[in-house]
């Protein structure tokens, strides 16, 4: 590896900011890779041409491809259209676009519009990996089923905490003096803040429910481990045995 | 238990298939690409929902081509598992977690392969978030568009890809480089 000093740290950040944008130039217009990226890596890339001497500026369909792939794209065409909205610039249902830019604007346009590409594309992802979070749900769903019976749990039951705010809770098992709550998490911000504030407001009750968090893996879930398991009575895997979850499940 | 992707994914991607039939080029329904997706056949049965997606340029003759294998549920659940990707014009930028060796490693408009064993997580049974974020470079870089259709029968094991014409593409005057 080079030794890394003064001099030659200011050229290789001279060369890394020249490699960021890159533009080549056609008789129909031009195509600039821009330094923002769509969730997959790939660069935005825009297309800037002159028709009629008014000079149009579009995304090139770069953040439809991205929803297309993740067969997203009805969410993509409602949150391209309200971003466009928004910024004030426009869409076809594929292209993002502004269609009559000033010239000594053509920077902010192309900043603009390169942002709500990639916003756009971004919102795509996230209600995938949603998508992901359901069948996570339905996993469990499943195993609670093979073990304790499709009548043995109650699904989706809404519990108040002692905060008395009412927070709703993936599957309840239900013993004779206690009941045990199960709730799917993933390393979502959303899901594992979610669930380690639930947890922690029904710990908080006088007659706290034992709370098992499932996730997909422990590896997975990384360093939001800590944050769960200081909330959950048991953090288990949807892999484990049925026994498993029948000991945990039983234990209330 | 109810999954996104069947059991033995990794066993198709890495089966010997074929085209169910010739895919025809569909120039209408994208303004600068041909598209066309084709079902696949493996060991003589048409795979439901596993299908080969194509975009060449109308634009340029000699660049901005991708071809994708898909696991394709439903309209709304369209899974990608492996794309190639030649001379695109955005730079593919890799995340820090790899490929191994690849880690950071931006390709500035030059070809290169979203592998499958690389977005895929087997514990999980899932693709990786984010439409196939891990790359590696293509080497040797073909030359044309259909050494470059050649190549991805190769990567993904498609052994009639020949079967594929070139669409009917006449060089763009207005997207020559100056």
């Amino acid at each position: 590896m080079t030794e890394v000093t003064e001099t030659n740290l200011t050229i290789s950040v001279d060369e890394a900011i020249r490699k960021l944008v890159s533009v080549q130039h056609f008789d129909a217009g031009s195509i600039v890779s821009m330094p923002v990226m769509y969730p997959s890596g790939a660069s935005v890339v825009l297309e800037i041409s002159a028709q009629a001497g008014r000079v149009r500026v579009c995304d090139r369909g770069g953040g439809y491809q991205e929803a297309e792939f993740d067969g997203a794209i009805k969410v993509y065409g409602r949150y391209a259209a309200r971003s466009a909205s928004e910024a004030g610039i426009q869409f076809n249902g594929r292209d993002l676009f502004v269609a009559d830019v000033p010239m000594d604007r053509m920077d902010g346009a192309m900043s603009v519009i390169a942002s709500c590409s990639a916003q756009a594309a971004a919102f795509c992802a996230g209600r995938v990996a949603e998508r992901h979070e359901r069948f996570a749900r339905e996993a469990l769903f499943d195993k609670l089923a093979a073990v304790f019976g499709a009548d043995g749990f109650t699904r989706d039951v809404p519990m108040i905490g002692a905060s008395k705010h009412e927070w709703h809770v993936d599957a309840v098992i239900r013993g004779d003096k206690a009941f045990t709550v199960f709730n799917s998490v993933s390393k979502a911000y959303v899901s594992a803040v979610g669930t380690a504030a639930k947890f922690h407001d029904l710990a908080r009750l006088e007659q706290a429910p034992r709370r098992i968090a499932v996730v997909s893996s422990h590896q997975d879930l990384g360093d939001w481990s800590g944050v769960i398991a200081s909330a959950s009575d048991a953090v288990i895997e949807i892999i484990d045995t049925n026994d498993r979850f029948y000991k945990v499940g039983m234990a209330a | 238990m109810m999954l996104l992707l069947p059991d033995d994914i990794a066993e198709l991607v890495g089966s010997e298939k074929r085209l169910a039939a010739r895919p025809k080029w569909d120039a209408r329904s994208d303004p600068r690409y041909f598209v066309f997706t084709a079902p696949l056949v493996v060991a003589n049965v048409m795979m439901g929902g596993f299908e080969l997606r194509a975009k060449v340029s109308r634009q340029h003759l000699d660049r901005d081509a991708l071809m994708q294998l898909e696991f394709v549920k439903s309209a709304r659940e369209r899974i990608g598992l492996a794309r190639c990707q030649w001379r695109p014009f955005e730079t593919h930028t890799n995340k820090n977690w790899g490929p191994p060796g690849h880690e950071l490693r931006a390709f500035h408009g030059a070809s290169h392969h979203h592998t499958f064993e690389h977005n895929y997580l087997p514990d999980e049974r899932r693709m990786r978030a984010g439409s196939l974020p891990a790359a590696i470079p293509i080497h040797p870089d073909p030359t044309s568009l259909s050494g470059f259709i050649a190549f991805c029968g190769e990567c993904f094991k498609i052994s009639d890809i020949n079967l594929l014409e070139m669409p009917d593409a006449n060089a763009d005057l207005f997207w020559v480089e100056k």
